[in-house]
């Protein structure tokens, strides 16, 4: 007995630390499972969703009906956004180490992709990033390629897109050799008496006029010193709004509607992260081969 | 006579230089050849002519020296010609310029003018493009202005399928 007891304070004192819990592995994607399911015949599925609750089964179902309807192009380029943001939503909100440890757990074939996302991250500081990460808008920028315009097209109806079309044909964009000047005419325009202002747009229409005179009307109440930052950030915008193409404006656009939606504290927050993390690159067209059914084997 | 004799003899009285005895034989040869008299005249013009003026060595330099001293004063006199027209036909041409001047200078303002006017008209434009759905208060404007990499960036729409992940989420 004294013997026992003797070895039981040994092993106490002697340090003999309770085993560290293993981390678990990173969970297979959702996704990769997914993709085995559209590969199923019928029968098999039915037997793979079997344990699924009915209103889940429904619409795992549907989702198998509307990705096997699609082109293989894009299924595979839906899937894989998918499956990336899933991915970097999981190990954005872990901590550096174990992040580390759980990107090793990652089909080798995301892994380059992943870890290209989270070198610019690390990149950002903690207290940023503890204010970023709460936000969907930037796992949505690690996770998507900065390429999207054409899905943006496409998730506007014809009204929406005539609209955006219409709007940017309004805005009679200058010619390169007269934007350079703008800065300058501008300011001369406001330094006028206000009738040779007027006396300027006689050659316009009656209504072309009072529309211009309703925009001019804001800007003549500033001081000067705020008329030239206007002005001066207007020329620089529109040198780069110029500089794009028809669906790169439409999508710009699109983006300043939604911008004027978010908190002052998302911008601010917004505006740092893009400062320091650049657009993602795009996701990579030619994808492996299928390799055989396995749960945490990567893309199939 | 021997030809060098005759040779000499018809030198010499090209030269001018015939004694008496000479004279005589130079006579008697011209009655022999009357051709000899034409010779003898030229000899005789030639030796009447002034002599040349020594030429420099520096002949050409000089030449050129003088064509460019000579060229602006030929130009000035050129230039000031006009002075001597009449006083009608040069006011005439000084209102013809004057004119000129004018027309050149009021089209110049209007194109100016005109592109001043595209120009607010484009600036106007563009501000209504952008704040469009906005209120247009120049404040908010110009933060628009200066956000566009924020802006540009904003990930709007993506290929990810969220509804796909929350229904596989809801089975996970």
């Amino acid at each position: 007995m004294k013997k026992a007891l003797t070895i039981l304070i040994f092993l106490c004192l002697s340090g003999v630390a309770p085993a560290q819990p293993i981390e678990p592995p990173m969970p297979p994607s959702p996704i990769a499972t997914f993709r085995e399911w559209l590969k199923q015949s019928p029968e098999e599925r039915k037997i793979a969703l079997a344990r699924r609750s009915e209103p889940s089964r429904k619409l795992i179902e549907q989702k198998l009906e509307e990705y096997n309807s699609l082109p293989p192009a894009e299924r595979n380029r839906r899937l894989d956004a998918t499956e990336l943001q899933w991915y970097v939503t999981r190990l954005l909100k872990m901590p550096k180490a174990k992040r580390d440890l759980a990107v090793r757990q990652v089909p080798i074939f995301w892994q380059p992709m992943i870890m290209e996302r989270f070198a610019a991250w690390d990149k950002i500081s903690p207290e940023l990033q503890k204010e970023a990460v709460e936000h969907e808008l930037v796992v949505e920028y690690l996770s998507t390629p900065a390429d999207q315009q054409a899905v943006i097209l496409k998730s506007l109806s014809e009204g929406e897109r005539e609209a955006l079309t219409r709007r940017i044909d309004r805005w009679r964009i200058l010619p390169a050799t007269e934007r350079a000047r703008l800065d300058h005419r501008v300011d001369e325009f406001f330094k006028m008496q206000p009738e040779k202002q007027e006396k300027t747009l006689n050659d316009f229409s009656a209504a072309e006029r009072k529309s211009m005179e309703e925009t001019l009307q804001a800007f003549r109440n500033l001081t000067p010193e705020q008329r030239e930052i206007c002005i001066k950030s207007f020329a620089q915008f529109a040198e780069k709004f110029a500089a794009m193409d028809r669906t790169n404006q439409i999508a710009f656009l699109r983006n300043a509607e939604r911008w004027q939606e978010m908190s002052q504290k998302e911008r601010n927050m917004w505006r740092k992260v893009v400062a320091i993390v650049p657009p993602m690159p795009p996701l990579p067209v030619l994808m492996p081969p299928v390799p055989a059914i396995s749960r945490n084997s990567g893309k199939p | 006579m021997k030809n060098f004799e005759e040779n000499e003899l018809i030198d010499k009285a090209m030269a001018g230089r015939l004694n008496a005895e000479e004279r005589r034989m130079w006579e008697a040869l011209l009655a022999e050849r009357p051709e000899l008299e034409a010779e003898a005249q030229i000899g005789r013009a030639l030796r009447a002519m002034p002599k040349p003026p020594a030429v420099s060595s520096n002949f050409t330099a000089l030449v050129l020296q003088e064509v460019q001293r000579s060229a602006p004063e030929r130009a000035a006199r050129w230039n000031f010609h006009w002075l001597s027209w009449p006083r009608l036909m040069r006011a005439a041409g000084v209102a013809v310029v004057v004119f000129g001047i004018g027309v050149q200078v009021a089209h110049q303002r209007r194109v100016e003018k005109q592109a001043v006017a595209q120009t607010v008209r484009s600036f106007a434009g563009g501000m209504t493009v952008v704040a469009a759905g906005a209120e247009a208060q120049p404040e908010q404007i110009v933060t628009l202005l200066q956000d566009f990499e924020a802006i540009r960036n904003l990930p709007s729409v993506s290929d990810v399928d969220s509804t796909l992940l929350a229904a596989m989420r809801s089975t996970e």
